[in-house]
């Protein structure tokens, strides 16, 4: 049995068509870190030494029988995928460009911050309503995610409406709109900063500084 | 009256009965070496499909836990906080993606670290040891400082991009260990570990022996 055992494993491995840069002490010290890893996790045989077969067949892909773990430990190629989506979200947002952002939310479409960059986009081309649409989508995307992404979701819509230069950036429109978002981020928040920024713009909207 | 060999009755097709029977057991003999060469080829081809998807690391996760995370919007200024304070101890080449767990309410943190990216990892064991200590106690502090809220941190070393192993832990079990609460064997004992490149996993092996 054993030996079927061990035969399989090889047989599993003895495939490879890759090959790593690690050096042989690297490997010796991964092994023995291994080995303790092994014998914690209880993957050994009768005399207490490391299965080889079950070690091998756990670590190369077997579930660890924990979800969240398992989620985690195969999450790795998201980085990448962020990074790369980033790259064109900014300069998308540099060169004003919907063609690019389009591309970024394609890689990560449930990224709410790429909808809202969208839709300032759109709003400083005076596609108002195609904008509003761009911030719902938004918005229900962030409320899958609970309270703390909502608070995001707010955040990168204020970020992106204060990219917007003026005439629009300054106007009376604007300012409503910013004050909404404040209002909404005081409301998840209780943030002091939040309800003086809200009386602040109420004040200028009072004293008309912004344009009609 | 003349007694004249009778020449057996044909069936329709010509062939005689008994001939017929062997011909029919010949017929279901060859439709089951079909099916089975058909059905072994099959298992051949996915056993391959399966192995060589395993061997490069990208066999598509089944869970739906796993495609929710990679598809759940990154926290963008918990990763540049968390980047830049894991870049603070002076180790190069990494980068991080901080992610809601859906229904936990907290995060994980992604991490890779790539040798193309600048990553050195220290020589010897006890320099390794120490290594993955620094960067512990650093993520301990970036969580309670940033407010990162992590429940779980994920990390993947790459040699050039390409993907060998990974490594996660809930954040408890980094805690305990920065804190002196459990030992290194202890931790390791809620480190869970997935090889995505078969030839480590050989060479492991081979260095168990």
């Amino acid at each position: 049995m054993e030996r079927i055992r061990r035969a399989t494993a090889v047989m599993l491995l003895a495939g490879s068509l890759l090959l790593t840069g690690c050096s042989d002490s690297d490997m010796r010290d991964l092994a023995g870190i291994a080995r303790i890893w092994a014998e914690s996790h209880g993957l050994v045989d009768s005399d207490g030494k490391p299965d080889y077969f079950t070690v091998g067949m756990r670590v190369m892909g077997g579930s660890t029988g924990d979800e969240q773990a398992d989620a985690v430990i195969d999450a790795g190629m998201t980085v990448k995928n962020f990074n790369d989506a980033e790259e064109k979200r900014e300069q998308a947002i540099k060169e004003k460009d919907l063609k690019k952002l389009d591309a970024a939310i394609s890689m990560r479409p449930k990224e709410f911050r790429y909808h809202n960059d969208r839709g300032a986009i759109l709003l400083e081309q005076g596609k108002v309503n195609e904008a509003y649409d761009e911030f719902d989508k938004a918005d229900a995307l962030a409320q899958q995610y609970g309270k703390a992404s909502q608070v995001r979701n707010l955040d990168s819509r204020i970020e992106a409406i204060n990219r917007i230069p003026p005439p629009y950036g300054n106007s009376y429109n604007w300012a409503l709109h910013k004050l909404g978002l404040l209002e909404q981020r005081y409301a998840l928040t209780n943030d002091p900063l939040d309800k003086k920024e809200v009386d602040w713009i109420k004040l200028g909207l009072e004293k008309n500084v912004y344009t009609r | 009256m003349l007694n004249l060999p009778v020449r057996p009755l044909l069936p329709i097709g010509g062939i005689p009965l008994h001939n017929q029977a062997r011909s029919g057991r010949r017929k279901g003999c060859l439709i089951f070496i079909a099916v089975a060469l058909l059905v072994l080829t099959a298992a051949v081809l996915y056993g391959a499909w399966r192995l060589r998807f395993l061997q490069i690391g990208q066999l598509e996760p089944i869970s739906r836990e796993a495609s929710a995370l990679r598809e759940a919007p990154v926290d963008a200024a918990a990763s540049q906080a968390l980047n830049q304070s894991l870049a603070s101890t002076g180790v190069k080449g990494i980068s991080t993606a901080v992610v809601p767990l859906k229904g936990s309410g907290g995060n994980a943190a992604l991490i890779v670290v790539d040798t193309g990216g600048g990553f050195v990892p220290a020589t010897g064991t006890e320099g390794k040891r120490k290594q993955a200590l620094a960067a512990i106690k650093e993520l301990v502090r970036a969580d309670s400082r940033g407010k990162l809220n992590l429940e779980r941190v994920g990390l993947e070393y790459q040699e050039h991009g390409k993907a060998l192993i990974a490594l996660t832990a809930p954040m408890s079990a980094l805690k305990d260990l920065d804190a002196g609460k459990i030992t290194e064997s202890q931790f390791l004992s809620r480190v869970e570990v997935k090889v995505q490149d078969s030839q480590v996993v050989k060479d492991l092996l081979d260095k168990f022996r």
